[in-house]
């Protein structure tokens, strides 16, 4: 009626990108990024990135574009973010570390023909040129090392046109207000597609802000906190440091990509920063409690861990909770289709022993419910069903794949009605209420936090030419989830090795998604129904111990 | 395989399980003496410990976590002067794990 109207006139207009306007204005002087030994407080962030969406849209970037992000893990990719959103585009943040070769794929899928990116990264940045990703100017933003020009003469980027930093910080305009509404796409995040293909996940910035304020206050942030950004900006989990802790006016710290190499010294820069709050994956807090020396460390200052992304073993969660015992322990779930859709807090001393740590219950806004084979819904202990979500918070679609699209937006099975978000993974609930994940219905498995499609690697290795047949079999670990096992035939025997099998592999999928282990076989075991037998290749794999 | 060969040169055999176990898994060109490990994104969080477990193994040496410092690990040959320095300090594991 009249809210409906209301709605379809546009509803609300507000942007992400206003949290940090209204920051900018609350906290002008506060720090609002950390990088290394460099900071960045509101009204820096606010100038800065006002001067590069300016200069975006004075050579024509803007409504309607897709901007991509190639920068490290920084105060410039804090900065690039703002500055793609102030001028009314959609960022697309790109892994730096993933081969040329992909990204151009994805720079293709959402004709990203704008680039910001750093000297540090114009190597990757040529190799998409060189795959045809169609890009057709590159902003340089060089924040985080002042005044390093570009030497264009010597670039990579032939046939690009290219943007210095001090040409850009020079301006002194500010970007002209986009007539944009809450319903357009603030980012793209790109997954792992079983197809072969990676799918990229449309966020609306009324998604994103759904998302960011419940989170800002699910966790209580305030102006006071250190809120450590340890995923990269291609993963989901880093639109909570970035946009939850502008909003409460906070300081993010951005922990360089080396830095988790050595879990020492991430231990000691918790320490020494004194980081309030933490949201990773669990595999980086099991490395941290393993390695990191986290008892000889004051970690007085967190106050809330918070983790998602895969389930956190028990053991570890419990020997977490002894070291940090005054913090808060938060488990929030939701496939990057819908954010976070629910979230548990962890009481002390932890889960027991046998138990694992439920996903909790659906997020204020957000309507949660699993469906059982039959159509009905999940309603007592011990019944099984797959997980849907329906809120403010889920994703507007795949970019440019209806299809796929209309595969996990569907009818509510609950309600004809509505549209609800199909997760494919399956829960049951515990005699609290809350939901306990189960697994998934597909081939989808998640290693090192990240979700991956095994038909996608599988597609890489059948698409060798000397390959017959592959297939990729998780081997659950404590560590990482689960390790990825290619097993390969590969026709006449010494014609590949598995060295060149991971070679082949590397120039074509993302690190993550490069299998830990390859074994040739001479052929593949079959099922009765002639088909490769997975559950056979998985006995045969020894489980992997984890030192500990 | 374990801490019973003495005799070998760590250089080539800590290279050798760089370019063999962690190096494919990258874009990186093969490592060497004074590669670095870090900079060239050969190593990860997870092939470092797989890197340090191997040497616990190899040389028969413990490796405590505050050992796994960049000035330890930087490159193979800092690895290699971690090693003598851990041998030459007879701190050799008993091998019971």
């Amino acid at each position: 009626m009249i809210l409906a109207t209301g709605e379809r006139r546009g509803g609300s207009t507000r942007l992400v990108h206003q949290l940090l306007r209204d920051s900018a204005i609350r906290f002008p002087n506060s720090i609002a990024v950390k990088s290394r030994s460099e900071v960045l407080t509101y009204a820096d962030l606010d100038s800065y990135s006002d001067r590069l969406a300016a200069r975006l849209g004075l050579e024509g970037v803007g409504r309607g574009d897709r901007v991509g992000i190639l920068l490290p893990k920084s105060m410039a990719s804090v900065v690039s973010v703002y500055s793609a959103l102030k001028a009314g585009t959609t960022y697309v943040p790109l892994d730096a570390d993933a081969p040329g070769e992909r990204l151009a794929v994805i720079a293709k899928d959402c004709q990203i023909r704008t680039l910001l990116s750093c000297s540090e990264k114009v190597k990757r940045a040529g190799e998409m040129v060189a795959k045809g990703a169609g890009i057709e100017k590159v902003f340089f933003i060089d924040c985080d090392k002042p005044a390093a020009g570009q030497e264009p003469g010597r670039s990579p980027l032939r046939g690009v046109e290219v943007f210095s930093w001090p040409e850009t910080l020079a301006l002194s305009e500010r970007p002209s207000a986009v007539a944009a509404t809450d319903d357009k796409p603030a980012y793209i995040l790109y997954t792992s597609g079983s197809t072969g293909v990676p799918k990229g996940v449309v966020v609306s910035h009324r998604s994103c802000l759904a998302f960011v304020e419940w989170a800002a206050g699910n966790v209580a942030l305030s102006p006071r906190d250190i809120v450590a950004c340890h995923a990269p900006l291609h993963f989901d989990i880093s639109t909570f440091s970035i946009f939850s802790t502008c909003k409460a006016g906070g300081s993010v710290l951005m922990i360089p990509e080396k830095v988790p190499m050595f879990p020492v010294q991430l231990a000691a820069l918790i320490e020494q920063e004194k980081v309030t709050v933490w949201y990773s994956v669990p595999s980086v807090l099991t490395l941290l409690i393993l390695f990191g020396n986290l008892s000889s460390r004051d970690l007085s200052n967190l106050r809330a861990v918070v983790f998602a992304g895969e389930v956190f073993p028990t053991k570890f969660l419990r020997q977490l909770m002894s070291i940090v015992p005054k913090a808060r322990f938060l488990n929030w779930y939701g496939p990057t289709e819908t954010n976070v859709c629910t979230f548990y807090e962890v009481p002390q001393p932890g889960p027991d022993a046998a138990s694992s740590v439920p996903i909790g219950k659906a997020c204020p806004g957000t309507v949660v419910y699993a469906v059982k084979d039959d159509g009905r819904e999940v309603t007592s202990i011990g019944e099984v069903g797959e997980l849907y979500v329906r809120g403010p918070t889920v994703m507007q679609g795949y970019w440019g794949d209806p299809e796929k699209t209309n595969r996990v937006l569907v009818t509510d099975p609950l309600d004809s009605d509505a549209i609800a978000c199909r997760t494919g993974d399956f829960v049951s609930l515990d005699e609290s209420g809350n939901f306990l994940f189960l697994g998934r219905r597909d081939g989808m498995v998640k290693t090192r936090g990240y979700r991956v499609e095994l038909g996608e690697i599988e597609a890489v290795l059948n698409s060798h030419p000397q390959v017959m047949e592959a297939v990729v079999v998780p081997a659950p670990d404590d560590l990482v989830g689960n390790r990825l096992h290619a097993f390969v035939s590969v026709g006449k025997p010494g014609g590949l090795t598995s060295e060149e099998i991971l070679t082949y592999c590397t120039s074509r999928l993302p690190k993550y998604m490069i299998p830990d282990q390859v074994t040739l076989r001479d052929a593949l075991p079959k099922t009765s129904s002639g088909k490769t037998d997975r559950v056979l290749l998985a006995r045969s794999i020894a489980p992997d111990g984890v030192k500990g | 395989m374990t801490g019973d060969t003495p005799d070998v040169n760590p250089e080539s055999v800590v290279t050798d399980f760089i370019n063999r176990e962690v190096r494919p898994r990258t874009d990186v060109p093969p490592v060497e003496s004074d590669t670095s490990l870090i900079e060239t994104g050969v190593i990860d969080s997870l092939s470092m410990l797989k890197l340090v477990m191997f040497i616990e193994e190899k040389f028969g040496i413990a490796v405590p976590p505050e050992d796994v410092i960049p000035s330890n690990f930087e490159t193979v040959r800092r690895i290699c002067g971690y090693i003598r320095s851990k041998e030459a300090h007879g701190s050799r594991s008993t091998g019971t794990k």
